[in-house]
């Protein structure tokens, strides 16, 4: 799925159901995928979670941005997922810029964006 | 899971207003207090208010839940926090002869002092972005230096308590002193605003509220001077 965003910043966000920071940053997340649309990819993906709790969570927010589960804990094993969320910013030639453990600010964020774009 | 940047924050603050306090005692108080004393409890009330309405407004499903309200880098509303410690302080002197105003003034230093070290403390946390610049601050993870616009914004609001203890001592009536250092805080916020990076398009909530802050008590201030001002004339004539 990454490798077909080459070209384009990829923002990563692992998340649970039951992680707290995770669901308030939820919102700012989506304002993400809306207002850079064009510019980079938002992907989430629910991890250590339910499918049912996962898919429950994503429908209380009405995310539009494309969200994976990661049945097999493949992708928490991958990244060296240790605390919830986690937020991966990858450059648009695909190597990892940054990674942020724990809820994001919004001008953390912002500030991610911007210096992967540019 | 701690977020140790915040402690940190938060230790700096406790610091530097624990220091203003000794400098300048508030002579609202029988005998010399602390920090821990005066601002403790009226701290924990605006942290707890903030909290709330910051879940009020963003997420009002999760009001309930302990877990959420305990985030409390996911948002702290500013300026309820402020009014909430504000009445606890005012609350505080309700058994004495001090006016509750003027107990507020004399604190308002203070806790000025204590929001711009929290501010200034923002290298421990994600608040030192600015727009990017050729000099000064790269933050980790980051290829661009930045104006560290959290550095500046706390610099000038402990610039703003000296101010604000002169016009105390000057003899400004406790009202005004108190607007004033609202007007104050709520000007340097929406000015830093202006660079803080942001998600979107638009002025961010907390912007929007310190711009109508401002000019409030701005209005206030002007208004309790010109009051100050007619009665002691209005004494001063035959």
């Amino acid at each position: 799925m990454l490798v077909g965003q080459l070209g384009r910043p990829v923002i990563v966000n692992v998340w649970a159901s039951w992680c707290a920071p995770c669901r308030t940053e939820m919102p700012l997340l989506q304002r993400a995928a809306e207002t850079y649309a064009d510019r980079v990819v938002i992907l989430g993906v629910a991890s250590n979670d339910s499918p049912e709790a996962a898919q429950e969570f994503l429908d209380d927010f009405g995310l539009t941005y494309p969200n994976v589960f990661d049945v097999s804990s493949e992708i928490r094993t991958e990244l060296a997922v240790t605390a919830y969320p986690t937020t991966y910013v990858f450059g648009a030639d695909g190597r990892l810029q940054v990674t942020i453990a724990g809820g994001i600010s919004e001008q953390r964020l912002a500030a991610v964006i911007e210096n992967a774009l540019r | 899971m701690i977020d140790y940047g915040l402690l940190m924050s938060v230790i700096v603050a406790w610091a530097a207003s624990s220091l203003a306090i000794r400098m300048h005692q508030p002579d609202t108080y029988d005998s010399p207090v602390s920090v821990s004393d005066v601002l403790l409890i009226p701290g924990f009330a605006g942290l707890v208010v903030g909290r709330v309405s910051t879940l009020a407004l963003d997420d009002p499903r999760a009001i309930g839940s302990i877990s959420d309200l305990i985030v409390i880098r996911s948002g702290v509303e500013f300026w309820p926090a402020v009014a909430a410690a504000a009445l606890m302080v005012a609350w505080s002197a309700r058994r004495t002869d001090v006016h509750p105003v003027a107990r507020v003034s004399a604190l308002a230093p203070v806790a000025m002092v204590a929001y711009g070290a929290y501010e200034a403390a923002c290298l421990f946390r994600d608040g030192c972005y600015g727009p990017p610049t050729p000099m000064v601050l790269t933050p980790e993870g980051l290829s661009t230096p930045m104006l560290p616009v959290g550095i500046l914004v706390g610099a000038s609001a402990i610039g703003a308590a000296v101010l604000v203890r002169r016009l105390d001592e000057r003899g400004w009536p406790s009202g005004a002193v108190v607007s004033a250092a609202v007007a104050s805080i709520g000007l340097i916020s929406s000015i830093g605003s202006v660079w803080l990076p942001k998600v979107g398009g638009g002025l961010s909530r907390q912007h929007r509220t310190s711009i109508v802050i401002t000019l409030l008590a701005g209005l206030t201030t002007g208004a309790l001077l010109m009051l100050d001002a007619r009665s002691t004339t209005e004494r001063a004539t035959p």
